[in-house]
């Protein structure tokens, strides 16, 4: 029997802003070399809940654990430096900034250097930076995004832009990626080249991927379980194939026939 | 000291709480809309009052005339300034146009010093504020009480005026979401302008009686009380009208009953405000009244 | 490549090092102080330019690091019978009475005093955002002024101090100009400039990149704070002397418009922008002042100059946003490139 081995642990989260309950009794478990899928109609707390894992938001309740760690309302760029990293919904790169740049940027998390060696160019920073140069040179190819390297990102069309978000979120060498809608707004070939993308760095970097997702051949292909949000709540838990046949997840996604109430 | 000297140390305090507090609520309406400190404004109070100056000693015109049209003209640089400063730079990022804020005060300054001259002027006063009236064992200038009052009728008229008229509630709902407003069928470069014409004639008001109070204007006159007004607004909660009302009067109390307490450390006049601008930054940055604003991630 | 743009850096330099040679020898009196000042605003451009342009902090307590920084290059300069004759209303406080250091250990204390300042205004501001830092820095940036403008036995209060022995020179204008140009460029072009750059595009996605945005956020301001301190050292010792109304918003005002002019985020801007407008200040200067033409006399109006300012710094926010160079910098690469296209357009040998 091959280990199974918990990486994420998401226990009776409940995020509440003021009045409105955005994610309630949130449960979840990541296994280590799984592709989770988290779907639900629009609104239905999805990001919300990502933002609680990553530390954006610190959750009205429950507790989330990374490798039995209690990382519940850590700063956010400690969670990312215990192995978590993610991309965004609304694509947050930045901008003004050169695609090499967003991914060496990613790397800085775990120098070793101060700002006087980084400053004075001492040997240890020099070789410091060689080795994050490589290593984001190395991911760029990866996402085929190397020729871009000098371009500005805002420069790069959408499909790329999302590579490149991916790419730096890779670059923080994570254990756990969250991606945040990947697929968004890319047509189908692009979608295929995306599917297959995931699975390869899956393999090839030993990650865990947690992903929202609202394109369904994404989600159908390539996760190994999904659950399923409406409402902040969670109604459905699965593998593909019985989410697909679940009546209330093709009630909540098309609304209830009036005749059938 | 003795209780009289502090009921006239309270009562001074009360009027120039007033006065900060009619100057604060300029600062939190065009906040409010723009979410931009206006810099400028403490430079429009130094407007206003030599506007009516002039009007007195130039045309020669009554001084309730005079103050009159100082209120109108004030208003309308208010509305100019938006215009031209502000209104170019809506989509810009926020640095921009605070960037432009600054500018447009230092210029209004410095075309005040060509304009006027560097040397002190006297402000006309009409002897029916300088009689003295007398309570208990204390005697007060006459002007000491109008002041609080008339700030009272005015801040009464504009909550009047933002709550119950359709002027005020475009107000308001451009305060929350001025895109959304504007879909709404909202004029909102109308609405706009009339927030600034509106907080500027406020503070007109308030400086005239300011001049009544320090009847010497000098071109730079604008900038202390300007700096501590927006403090007021920012303890009070900038946005928030009640809130400017009440941290003006938190200045301007606190500020009069430190100098009569400590004597010694009446140099220390002018960084109060900014002491209690820090620690109400560091403990409640939202101010007395003010709320929360999320970010969606 | 790397290589020849060093020696071309080094053949710069000596040709600096040249026209400083030249000017010490022949430049009037008036005119070296003009580019005395062009230097030392070079410094307290990019200071703030580090916090406001790279990292996206709007800070606007420049004055009063400059004050602080003046002061205590001033106190650690001065000599003991120059100190005696400043304080006549209250003496000195004892340590700073006999103590007496060469200009250039005064300067870097004067620098690291200022440093640690701006660390402790930082960390108790820098969770402000926006416009409330910006009021923020501000309020300390006066409290400053006002405490120095009451310890009588400090600071010689609004007296000011007189007498400040006149140590800068072009030498040590521009020497330490190139050495500030020098450690921004090489901290802006390193890992943690990066950081300062993600935090100024987008915060949050710099901090889930596992940014700690404080830290950084207080490094740049520290920083920046240094260089402000050790500019306004050398603008006290060039003046000779320095009192608490010297250091007020305006001087603030002045640095933000070169660098809002420069371009907020190019270096190469700053240090273009910080000569045009000390220069432009100078030569503008006439518009306060009568000018006497022989035939005609114009009468100079005090204030036009900065009207002139104001209004143009109203004009390159309103429609030059980014400023003469934007975020671009200067770099040998990109004018050689310039110039070898030229040659292969012109059918010639590249």
């Amino acid at each position: 029997m091959p280990e199974v081995n918990t990486v994420l642990n998401i226990e009776d989260v409940k995020m509440q802003f003021g009045g409105v309950t955005a994610v309630k009794d949130f449960n979840l478990n990541l296994n280590s070399g799984e592709i989770v899928a988290l779907i639900g109609p629009n609104g239905a707390g999805k990001t919300t809940a990502f933002n609680v894992v990553t530390g954006v938001y610190k959750p009205t309740a429950g507790k989330i654990y990374f490798n039995n760690k209690d990382i519940t309302g850590m700063r956010p760029d400690l969670i990312t430096k215990t192995g978590i990293a993610r991309t965004f919904q609304n694509i947050r790169l930045f901008k003004d900034l050169s695609v090499l740049d967003n991914v060496l940027i990613a790397n800085h998390l775990n120098i070793k250097s101060n700002f006087m060696d980084a400053i004075f160019r001492l040997p240890w920073y020099r070789k410091e930076e060689n080795e994050m140069m490589e290593k984001s040179l190395n991911l760029l190819e990866k996402v085929g995004l190397l020729e871009q390297k000098d371009d500005r990102a805002n420069s790069l069309p959408y499909g790329k832009q999302r590579r490149l978000e991916i790419a730096r979120a890779m670059a923080t060498s994570p254990k756990v990626l969250l991606l945040d809608e990947p697929a968004a707004g890319m047509n189908p070939k692009e979608t295929e080249d995306l599917t297959n993308f995931i699975k390869q760095i899956r393999d090839e970097f030993d990650l865990t991927i947690f992903m929202i997702e609202h394109h369904m051949q994404v989600v159908m292909g390539i996760s190994d379980r999904i659950y399923v949000l409406d409402y902040g709540v969670t109604i459905a838990e699965g593998n593909p194939y019985d989410i697909q046949n679940n009546e209330r997840v093709i009630q909540a996604y098309l609304g209830v026939n009036e005749d059938d109430a | 000291m003795s209780f009289d000297t502090f009921l006239q140390h309270l009562t001074n305090g009360i009027s120039l709480g007033s006065l900060y507090a009619l100057i604060a609520i300029g600062y939190t309406m065009v906040y409010g809309i723009l979410r931009l400190i206006n810099f400028a404004h403490g430079d429009i109070f130094m407007m206003a009052t030599y506007f009516a100056f002039y009007g007195v000693s130039a045309f020669m015109m009554p001084w309730y005339f005079s103050f009159l049209i100082a209120i109108i003209l004030t208003g309308a640089l208010g509305m100019l300034i938006e215009k031209t400063a502000y209104k170019p730079l809506r989509g810009a990022p926020k640095i921009s146009i605070m960037i432009s804020a600054i500018g447009a005060s230092f210029l209004l300054e410095n075309v005040a010093i060509v304009l006027f001259g560097g040397r002190p002027k006297p402000f006309p006063t009409p002897e029916i504020f300088d009689k003295m009236v007398q309570i208990g064992n204390i005697s007060v200038q006459r002007l000491t009480f109008v002041i609080p009052v008339v700030t009272l009728v005015l801040l009464f008229l504009l909550l009047y005026l933002i709550n119950h008229t359709k002027n005020g509630m475009a107000m308001r709902a451009v305060s929350k979401d001025y895109e959304t407003a504007g879909l709404m069928g909202i004029d909102v470069n109308k609405t706009i302008s009339l927030t600034f014409g509106i907080g500027s004639m406020l503070a007109s008001v308030g400086a005239l009686m300011w001049a009544l109070k320090f009847p010497s204007l000098l071109p730079l006159m604008g900038v202390m009380p300007g700096l501590k007004c927006f403090i007021a607004a920012v303890i009070g909660g900038i946005g928030n009208i009640k809130g400017a009302v009440i941290g003006g009067f938190i200045l301007g109390i606190g500020e009069i009953m430190l100098v009569a307490v400590f004597q010694n450390l009446s140099g220390y006049r002018d960084a109060f405000a900014f002491i209690m601008l820090i620690v109400i930054l560091l403990i409640k940055p939202t101010g007395i009244m003010g709320e929360k604003i999320s970010e969606k991630v | 490549m790397k290589k020849r743009n060093l020696i071309l850096t080094m053949i710069s330099m000596l040709i600096l090092i040249i026209i400083l040679v030249f000017v010490d020898k022949n430049l009037d009196s008036y005119n070296t102080r003009i580019l005395n000042l062009c230097a030392i605003y070079v410094i307290l451009a990019l200071s703030m330019n580090l916090v406001n342009g790279f990292t996206g902090l709007f800070s606007l307590g420049h004055a009063g690091f400059m004050a602080v920084g003046a002061y205590a290059t001033a106190l650690l300069t001065m000599s003991p019978e120059m100190k005696a004759q400043n304080f006549f209303l209250a003496p000195i406080i004892k340590p700073l009475a006999n103590l007496t250091l060469p200009f250039l250990p005064a300067l870097i204390i004067a620098g690291l005093i200022t440093a640690f300042v701006g660390y402790l205004i930082a960390s108790s501001v820098l969770k402000l955002r926006g416009d409330y830092l910006a009021i923020a820095t501000l309020g300390f940036s006066e409290i400053i002024r006002v405490i120095f403008t009451n310890t009588q036995t400090l600071t010689n209060g609004a007296l000011g101090l007189k007498g400040i022995p006149n140590t800068t020179n072009i030498w040590w204008t521009f020497g330490t100009a190139v050495v500030t140009v020098i450690i921004i460029t090489c901290l802006i072009n390193s890992s943690y400039g990066r950081a300062f750059k993600a935090i100024r595009e987008d915060e949050v996605a710099a901090e889930s990149m596992g940014i700690n945005l404080f830290k950084h956020k207080v490094l740049s301001f520290t920083i920046g704070a240094f260089f402000a301190g050790v500019g306004g050292g050398l603008l006290g010792n060039l003046l000779g002397t320095i009192d608490p109304l010297m250091f007020r918003f305006i001087l603030t005002f002045n640095i933000l418009l070169i660098i809002v002019l420069g371009g907020m985020g190019s270096i190469t801007g700053s240090i273009i922008a910080a000569f045009i407008v000390t220069i432009a200040g100078e030569a503008l200067r006439f518009l306060d002042e009568t000018m006497n033409f022989g035939f005609i006399t114009i009468q100079g109006i005090p204030g036009l100059r900065m009207v002139v300012f104001s209004a143009l710094l109203m004009m390159v926010v309103i429609f030059f946003r980014h400023g003469l160079m934007g975020t671009k910098e200067f770099s040998f690469d990109k004018i050689i490139s310039k110039f070898s296209r030229k040659t292969y357009e012109k059918g010639g040998d590249k």
